[in-house]
């Protein structure tokens, strides 16, 4: 029961959602809209999870005294400042100075440096070996010059011939792509309507 | 050739650094390269255009801190064009981050210029779920988020009277670091215009939406924002960054170029090759 | 330079997250632990707002007691925290899975499916067009991977790899552009905001 039960649930859920789109009946509109109302509730619980795991893991590093254990003070203080100031609301000093001054330049940060990987890991690795490699590379250059202002000035056809690349070959790769995902999407939603699919259960219990 | 050999070989921490100077000094000494607007941009602006004074569109803002150097100055530019045109402003998001950087945007730009909360704008927070919260917020807003970011029932702001669903609105705006077609998949059933502001990255994956309609319009990362900045005569940040930009496309370009043919000498000469298979070094 | 704590604080802890591309150092690790509380928190703030407006205030002012079922399921997911309840936390999944799969299904046909169809049904009087309906066909011959392909579809897929490549080209172009874009924010932000260097 503990694993059947669950997967009559993803079906009889996802069945539901998909008959209410394709018939226009009364009930089952009502009802698939309250379920997705549902599953909004379901997932803000779901916010609370990293935090109870990471509380878990670094409260026993402080409690141990293991490693560099004054780091996970600070993760679990930052994280309880931050939990009670949002909690007393959005609007108070000390949240706004938490996620303007602290959440924003820390996340810009980290993201902005992948450019430097990029930089590097393109210099050592990128190299034109074959054909495809040789139209990867020159596809990614035309389109870099072609978007910033110096390629115009370097040479005026460069924008004109990124924008060529995106509107065809792109296009036709991309529309490839995303049909091919959608009939994934497609069968990955019959196969866990359907009971086969039953990655979501985990391990064995 | 020695030289070119050692081009192909340099520390990247000098590379780290020597990316951080031509980035800085175009922003510290302007070069002023002309900025051209393209066709898509010019698709949001006339978009943006055909509203009229009164109606409303919804404001996705799913975006993080990470990504505000790309998308705030779409997020800028769209939401002041949006204000000159009279047009009433509901805010949504579908990422935590994004509720604050709502909150900051609108209260920048509309509450700034004096417009009334609740009347000419409105913020109803962040709503978790996902794709699932996106299809139950366009098929009846109200239900969905009962009360705004600052607690307030929905239904009593003046904004939100008469919505019923996504019909009632003009436009679906949207500002995304994560979105390949969920709202296409969830809004464009109920024929919402959609338009749509993406990182860089997912540039290219849109195009195909773009050319089939589903898409009414689509502003592209920085660059994007920098046109529309141009397109509306208000230069800012953006417009301020594309000098920058291009110098650090050069920097790229350049340095691959010399990676390859560093590669390529020394296959030529017998040797073993720097790169083009694993390196643990980045 | 800038007078202001908040910017001040933003600008040392940038510094302490770029000093990673030197050397790894304990700065960088304090900031990283830092960031991920800080994120956590955000989150717990974010999820109690959307539970208090969604399920506390319909329960407790409106009366709506079948929003317990939604909740239970919620406080279910913590389930998992605990060895012989872990069982519990399945519901509440196979409840998100399952709606959440049937919400991407059934908008995916009509939108992803049908209308990108139609879309490359178009006229094959000029070069673009022929690229984008024969170019679509053959990267979408590329992903044929559950039979041998024989001569004439292992041609067709070929060509729709070389597509592939240059789409991914695209794409690499532009993630490059919104690296550097970022970048370059974070570079206005410290030597504008706190350095007052660019005007």
């Amino acid at each position: 029961m503990r694993r059947e039960l669950p997967v009559l649930i993803a079906g009889l859920s996802g069945a539901l959602m998909v008959a209410e789109y394709f018939f226009n009946v009364g009930i089952l509109k009502t009802w698939g809209l309250e379920m997705q109302n549902w599953g909004v509730i379901i997932a803000a619980f779901a916010l609370g999870l990293a935090a109870v795991s990471l509380i878990r893991i670094h409260s026993r590093k402080m409690i141990e005294r293991r490693g560099e254990w004054y780091n996970s003070v600070l993760l679990v203080g930052g994280m309880l400042v931050t939990a009670v100031s949002g909690i007393i609301g959005p609007d108070t000093a000390m949240f706004r100075f938490i996620f303007e001054d602290m959440i924003t330049p820390l996340g810009s940060a980290f993201y902005s440096m992948v450019a430097y990987y990029l930089l590097s890991a393109a210099y050592r690795t990128f190299r034109a070996r074959s054909f495809e490699a040789t139209a990867l590379l020159l596809s990614g250059i035309i389109v870099m010059l072609g978007s910033a202002p110096i390629g115009e000035v370097i040479w005026s056809k460069f924008p004109v011939l990124a924008d060529w690349i995106m509107q065809f070959p792109n296009l036709a790769g991309s529309r490839g792509v995303l049909v091919g995902a959608a009939v994934g999407t497609v069968g990955i939603g019959v196969r866990i309507i359907l009971g086969i699919d039953r990655s979501y259960l985990g391990g064995s219990e | 050739m020695k030289a070119l050999l050692w081009l192909g070989n340099v520390d990247r921490r000098i590379l780290y650094l020597l990316m951080g100077f031509v980035l800085l000094v175009p922003l510290v000494k302007p070069m002023g390269l002309p900025i051209s607007v393209s066709e898509y941009t010019e698709n949001v602006y006339n978009e943006i255009e055909k509203l009229s004074p009164g109606d409303r569109v919804f404001l996705d803002f799913n975006y993080t801190p990470g990504s505000i150097a790309e998308l705030q100055a779409q997020a800028d530019s769209i939401t002041k064009h949006l204000l000159r045109k009279g047009v009433k402003v509901i805010a949504i998001c579908f990422s935590p981050e994004g509720a604050m950087i709502a909150d900051d945007t609108l209260n920048r730009i509309y509450g700034g210029a004096g417009k009334v909360y609740g009347e000419d704008y409105c913020h109803l927070g962040y709503l978790a779920g996902g794709e699932t919260a996106q299809g139950a917020f366009i098929r009846d807003p109200l239900k969905a988020c009962p009360q705004d970011f600052y607690g307030t029932p929905s239904s009593s702001l003046p904004i939100c009277k008469g919505l019923s669903n996504g019909k009632d609105v003009q436009a679906l705006i949207y500002f995304t670091t994560g979105y390949t077609a969920e709202w296409i998949r969830q809004a464009g059933p109920l024929g919402v215009p959609i338009i749509a502001g993406v990182i860089t990255v997912l540039g290219p994956a849109q195009e195909a939406f773009v050319q089939s309609g589903q898409l009414k319009g689509l502003l592209v990362g920085m660059r994007g924002g920098a046109e529309y900045e141009i397109i509306m005569d208000e230069p800012g940040s953006a417009a301020a960054a594309m000098d920058a930009q291009s110098l650090g496309h050069l920097l790229f370009i350049l340095f691959i170029i010399f990676g390859n043919a560093s590669y390529f000498i020394q296959k030529k000469y017998g040797k073993k090759p720097v790169g083009g298979g694993r390196s643990h070094e980045y | 330079m800038s007078t202001d704590v908040g910017v001040w604080v933003s600008a040392l802890l940038t510094i302490a997250a770029y000093s990673f591309l030197w050397k790894e150092n304990r700065f960088f690790r304090a900031v990283e632990h830092l960031f991920v509380g800080l994120g956590a928190g955000y989150g717990i703030a974010m999820g109690y707002s959307n539970i208090v407006s969604k399920a506390w205030n319909p329960i407790t002012k409106e009366g709506k007691l079948y929003l317990l079922i939604p909740v239970i399921m919620g406080v279910m997911l913590f389930g998992r925290f605990v060895k012989s309840l872990r069982w519990t936390s399945r519901f509440p999944l196979a409840f998100i899975v399952g709606t959440g799969a049937a919400i991407a299904l059934r908008g995916a046909v009509e939108q992803q499916f049908v209308k990108q169809i139609q879309a490359t049904m178009m006229p094959l009087t000029s070069v673009g067009n022929l690229i984008i309906v024969v170019g679509t066909l053959c990267v979408m011959s590329y992903f044929f991977f559950t039979f041998p392909k024989n001569k004439a579809l292992s041609s067709v897929s070929t060509v729709g790899r070389w597509i592939l490549m240059v789409t991914f080209g695209a794409a690499f172009g532009n993630g490059v552009m919104g690296r550097i874009s970022l970048s370059i924010g974070v570079l206005q932000t410290l030597f504008g905001e706190w350095i007052h260097l660019i005007k």
